[in-house]
């Protein structure tokens, strides 16, 4: 059964009143918005760290707003790691255990790879090393739902990208909802399933990550101007040089050579840079995506740039229902000297496509 | 010259038991008044906290008469502890301990309440998030942490309760074998035409006593400190 976290949770902030509500599932939800937008405390109120206006937390049909921090079975992954200073790892690891059996234990150590750490003292540990104990040991203690709070800040550039597998790890094995802030868009475009962006302590906006990348909104609350879509695919075919991913309405092709076998889901992101636009189809030309679109909006983002929305055709023309968004960001004055107008069915010239995961 | 009378070691004897037993009973009433320090806000807390710390800034002899007044055989508290426990303390070594136990207090407390401040109160958060009730997290994560301030405060308070001199002649009075700690013998030593030989045994015993006292304390507190390694 999937487990399930409904929150209507206010509180009194000073700066602001909070005021969330929102319906969580297995996978990993990412909260972002700007920084003191209320992040941290909206997962403090969920764990029962710090008591709230007005409550409600159901957690499959249970209400447990109304238990103490220890009972609600959160497991919480503060900013700062919080290991016990005065316990090794591996106590630190079995300090919120219950019953843990032997397998259960040497699934999780090998997870994150701390059997070397099992006998260190936490001080000894670098950064990287701690957090990746803190999430275990969150998951040691077998909880409903977890709550990671930054789980990469602090931890420098280089070694982040080092770190990005774990996580990876952790969301295909962790069956509980997962709250991740964060703000930081690759992890978020990386990691999450579900984004909730929120601003001054509401939830702004909220959805799928592929359903609200491109949603303007989206990108500006998120503190980064870069529009991009993200869409999730599986590998279709796969030679040594190319792969071809189908995505709802049509197919992306991938230069990399995919190290896995076809029918693997993957979730590509494209940015609307990356995008060009073309009323004739090109021919002659090393662009490997070329996909027939029609023009679904054209946003005027800034005094000089236009943004497109843009959904995929099939090559006749014909327009399919369900297909994917993606966007465009061109300059106005290609704008004009393409007549580009909405319903318009022009090529999309996709010049780059991140492969997420 | 070092052959210890009778009455000396009657002294050196009555005053470790005195001062023990303020350790005994002041410790975990030190460290539960420290973890209310540290970590509560209740009304009242400055008044609390002006009494804890009056020990150390009014005059031994007032708290030893304040103790008379309050602790004495015909005074509302002393009715009370022989009513419901048994205990007197009027004349006799609980008194001693009892004007040694609150002199003591206050250095105990300022020790302990010092390592429990210092720590990272999220810590008791991250154990809550594991599952921990508030005792456990208390027991598992600040007691712990906090035992360099509880070993350093233990021997301070010790030390404190050993040479204690004025609060305990002005409560008990100085009565060989009942009430005469170590202090109150050398007082008398000193007092009395010959005594010097036996004044300065006294003040090597006491020196040797707070040396131990005091490399003991380094002892454990590095033993602990090697455990817990560089506490963030």
């Amino acid at each position: 059964m999937k487990k399930t976290l409904s929150i209507s949770l206010k509180k009194n902030l000073g700066r602001f009143n909070l005021d969330v509500s929102l319906d969580v599932t297995e996978g990993i939800t990412a909260i972002i918005g700007p920084s003191g937008a209320g992040k941290t405390s909206l997962l403090n109120l969920i764990a029962g760290l710090m008591p709230a206006d007005e409550a409600t937390l159901n957690l499959d049909g249970n209400d447990i707003s109304t238990l103490p921090a220890h009972k609600r079975g959160m497991g919480y992954v503060f900013q700062e790691g919080l290991l016990f200073p005065h316990m090794s790892v591996e106590k630190n690891l079995r300090y919120g255990a219950k019953n843990l059996d032997k397998a259960a234990f040497d699934e999780i150590v090998e997870l994150f790879d701390l059997n070397q750490l099992l006998d260190r003292a936490p001080h000894t540990l670098s950064g990287g090393e701690a957090r990746r104990v803190a999430i275990a040991r969150a998951l040691f203690s077998q909880p409903d739902v977890l709550l990671l709070d930054e789980p990469l800040s602090g931890i420098d550039p280089a070694r982040r990208q080092n770190f990005f597998p774990y996580l990876e790890r952790l969301r295909k094995t962790a069956k509980m909802p997962v709250f991740y802030v964060s703000h930081q868009m690759d992890e978020v475009m990386r990691l999450a399933d579900n984004v909730v962006v929120m601003d001054r302590g509401k939830v702004a906006i909220s959805g799928k990550l592929e359903d609200i990348a491109s949603e303007p909104a989206f990108t500006k609350l998120a503190g980064n101007n870069e529009r991009s879509v993200v869409l999730s695919g599986k590998v279709i075919e796969d030679d040594n040089y190319i792969c071809k991913l189908a995505v709802a309405g049509g197919n992306i092709t991938l230069p990399h050579p995919h190290d896995d076998t076809t029918d693997r889901a993957v979730r590509v992101r494209i940015f609307a840079r990356d995008v060009a636009i073309a009323t004739k189809k090109p021919e002659d030309i090393s662009v490997l995506n070329i996909l027939k679109v029609s023009i679904e909006e054209i946003h005027h983002c800034t005094d000089i740039e236009v943004d497109l929305t843009l959904k995929l055709m099939d090559d006749t023309g014909e327009s399919i229902t369900g297909a994917s968004i993606i966007t465009s960001r061109i300059t106005k004055s290609s704008c004009e000297r393409l007549k580009l107008t909405a319903n318009m069915q022009v090529w999309a010239l996709i010049k780059a496509v991140a492969i997420l995961n | 010259m070092f052959e210890l009378t009778s009455v000396e070691v009657t002294a050196l004897l009555l005053s470790l038991k005195v001062a023990f037993t303020a350790l005994l009973f002041g410790l975990p009433i030190a460290i539960a008044t420290a973890w209310l320090l540290a970590n509560k806000n209740f009304f009242g807390k400055s008044v609390i906290d002006g009494l804890i710390h009056a020990p150390l800034v009014l005059p031994p002899v007032i708290v030893g008469y304040l103790l008379l007044l309050g602790f004495g055989p015909n005074a509302a508290l002393g009715q009370f502890f022989s009513d419901v426990f048994g205990i007197s303390f009027a004349f006799n070594w609980k008194g001693a301990a009892l004007a040694s136990g609150i002199m003591a207090f206050p250095l105990m407390v300022r020790a302990i309440r010092l390592s429990m401040e210092s720590q990272n109160l999220k810590l008791v958060k991250a154990a809550n998030s594991l599952g921990a009730s508030p005792t456990k997290a208390f027991f598992t994560i600040t007691l712990p942490l906090a035992f360099p301030g509880i070993i350093s405060g233990g021997i301070l308070g010790f030390a404190r309760a050993l040479g204690e001199f004025g609060a305990t002649i002005s409560f008990v009075a100085s009565i060989p074998a009942l009430t005469q700690t170590l202090p109150l013998a050398l007082f008398r030593a000193i007092e009395t035409p010959g005594g010097e030989d036996s004044a300065f045994r006294l003040m090597v015993i006491s020196l040797a006593i707070a040396m131990v006292a005091l490399a003991l304390s380094e002892v454990l507190a590095r033993a602990v400190k090697r455990k817990q390694g560089g506490q963030e």
